[in-house]
């Protein structure tokens, strides 16, 4: 269960000042400005939903994961996962989490995928045996037999993408945060991707948030789709009431999805 | 302490990934050392009053720097906290150690301490027995002092992981670090007495160097080995290490605190 009320982020930007000067004044004095990446969002997610996280680039999407995630600190508003409040009850909040960036890789670099995953089994403190059958099951849902022992800078995207997964999986975590787990994929990986998303979320109940701008992810993974525009919600609602409220019943989501982020939405 | 094996087994197959990377630095390690040698032979031949102690002792102390040094040196090591923090910032993949139930502090001492004593046994252990066997390096006079030799390395060890860990904190303010770590590496040559032995600098010199932490690294370590320091010496010298490596640690921990508190709040 996440419950997120009122939450708002902001930044503070080193502003480049004006004049001949202006590098040593900023050096001496640095003036910031002030910009809402997320700017007072509510929404409850039930424990065993897909909820897809979409919105354009710079819309607070990342920055909304990182929140939940505890990395991050909100300036106003309250969240609670699982019971905890992310940036308070860090460690513990970090059990039940698992975290996959699409962008980058969180297992290390230059050693052998099945290195990191044992070291990850230290950290998050699994036990062999429960480490053993999730690691058979992933090897054999993801594929990971090929490239184990490979390290992980030898990797395609694709392979990276589902070591990276099932790292994120290991300890058996309760919520799931996907940030762009499809970006840069190709079409069959994608497929496989999703099958293993649903696969883990019916299978272990695991509740998942992605974002992702891919518009199949949307139609074919997702129950329930949360749009972020400039730091604010704008809808929440199943893909058909998307397509209802923006489009029409045959609507191509896409044209859709690129309404809303080039105007702010337009109802129908 | 589990993580620390977790990460020996990886070192241990690293160095199977980078064969040629390990035989350069056993190869190193040699030349270096009969360099080292020839070097104090050559000054000692000029005048046996320059050294100030016999040439045997002389010769014991400056191979062992050599060997020490492999494990030592700030940026050979990938896995010394400056230089993967600085390669973690740089790639902006830093949030995902920050998604560890582990303390950054720890994950880190847990994967520089089972590489330095994987580079112990593997690249110090052999060039040693070498340096025994062929070089005329002494062995330690009683087994107090070859058993609190070792007690010392791994204090030296410890305060040299939080020098470069504060090191590595700097980082997250100014991104580079390769300038200011140059620096470091000099004073640390310089200061810490692993060319040039603390006993042969001028009297002021020697006074400031004695309140530095820095010839903790390598001076105390190989004085105890040489046999330069007496019982009480060592007694001295070990708890004046303890204190320091406490000292650097608890320094360390508060700056990535602040660190840690500044990221939460502003973002990467």
């Amino acid at each position: 269960m996440i419950t997120v009320k009122n939450l708002q982020k902001m930044y503070k930007i080193a502003k480049p000042g004006e004049g001949r000067f202006a590098t040593l004044k900023a050096l001496v004095r640095p003036q910031y400005e002030e910009r809402r990446a997320v700017d007072g969002i509510d929404f409850t997610i039930s424990d065993g939903e897909i909820v897809g996280y979409i919105g354009q680039n710079g819309a607070g999407k990342s920055t909304t994961i990182k929140m939940l995630s505890g990395i991050l600190v909100p300036t106003a508003g309250d969240i609670k996962v699982n019971g905890l409040i992310p940036h308070k009850d860090r460690k513990e909040h970090l059990r039940n989490i698992g975290v996959v960036f699409g962008q980058k890789t969180s297992l290390w670099w230059d050693v052998p995928v099945i290195d990191s995953l044992n070291i990850l089994k230290e950290m998050y403190q699994v036990e062999d045996s429960r480490f053993k059958k999730n690691l058979e099951m992933f090897t054999d849902l993801l594929d990971l037999s090929p490239f184990l022992n490979q390290p992980v800078r030898q990797l395609s995207l694709g392979q990276r993408v589902r070591a990276d997964l099932a790292a994120a999986l290991m300890h058996d975590p309760k919520t799931l945060f996907l940030d762009e787990p499809t970006i840069g994929v190709d079409v069959v990986a994608k497929e496989r991707l999703r099958e293993f998303i649903t696969e883990i979320n019916r299978e272990r109940g695991v509740t998942v948030l992605l974002t992702t701008h891919d518009v199949v992810d949307m139609e074919k993974l997702v129950s329930r789709v949360i749009v972020i525009h400039a730091g604010k919600i704008i809808f929440d609602g199943s893909m058909q009431g998307l397509r209802e409220r923006y489009g029409g019943e045959d609507a191509d989501i896409e044209a859709i999805v690129r309404d809303i982020y080039q105007e702010g939405g337009r109802t129908v | 302490m589990k993580i620390f094996l977790a990460s020996l087994r990886m070192e241990k197959r690293s160095t199977g990934i980078y064969r040629v990377d390990f035989l350069l630095k056993v190869m190193y390690s040699i030349i270096a050392m009969y360099g080292v040698r020839s070097l104090w032979a050559a000054l000692y031949a000029q005048d046996p009053s320059i050294v100030g102690r016999p040439l045997s002792s002389m010769i014991t102390y400056a191979m062992l720097a050599v060997a020490l040094d492999i494990i030592f040196y700030p940026s050979a090591m990938s896995t010394a906290p400056q230089n993967y923090i600085s390669q973690q910032v740089r790639s902006g993949r830093i949030d995902t150690d920050l998604l560890r139930p582990v303390d950054l502090q720890r994950q880190l001492l847990a994967r520089n301490g089972s590489a330095a004593l994987f580079g112990a046994l593997w690249l110090v252990m052999p060039a040693w027995a070498l340096g025994v066997l062929l070089m005329g390096l002494e062995l330690p006079p009683t087994l107090l002092h070859g058993t609190a030799f070792l007690v010392s390395g791994v204090l030296s060890f410890l305060i040299l992981f939080s020098l470069n860990f504060m090191l590595g904190m700097v980082c997250f303010a100014t991104t580079e670090i390769r300038q200011i770590t140059m620096a470091y590496s000099g004073i640390l040559t310089i200061l810490s007495g692993k060319l040039i032995p603390n006993w042969l600098y001028p009297e002021w010199m020697q006074a400031v160097i004695e309140i530095l932490p820095f010839r903790c690294v390598f001076e105390t370590p190989l004085n105890i080995y040489t046999g330069a320091a007496s019982r009480v010496d060592i007694a001295y010298s070990l708890l004046l290490q303890a204190a320091w490596a406490a000292v650097l640690f608890l320094l360390g921990k508060i700056m990535w605190l602040g660190v840690h508190k500044h990221l939460a709040v502003q973002g990467g």
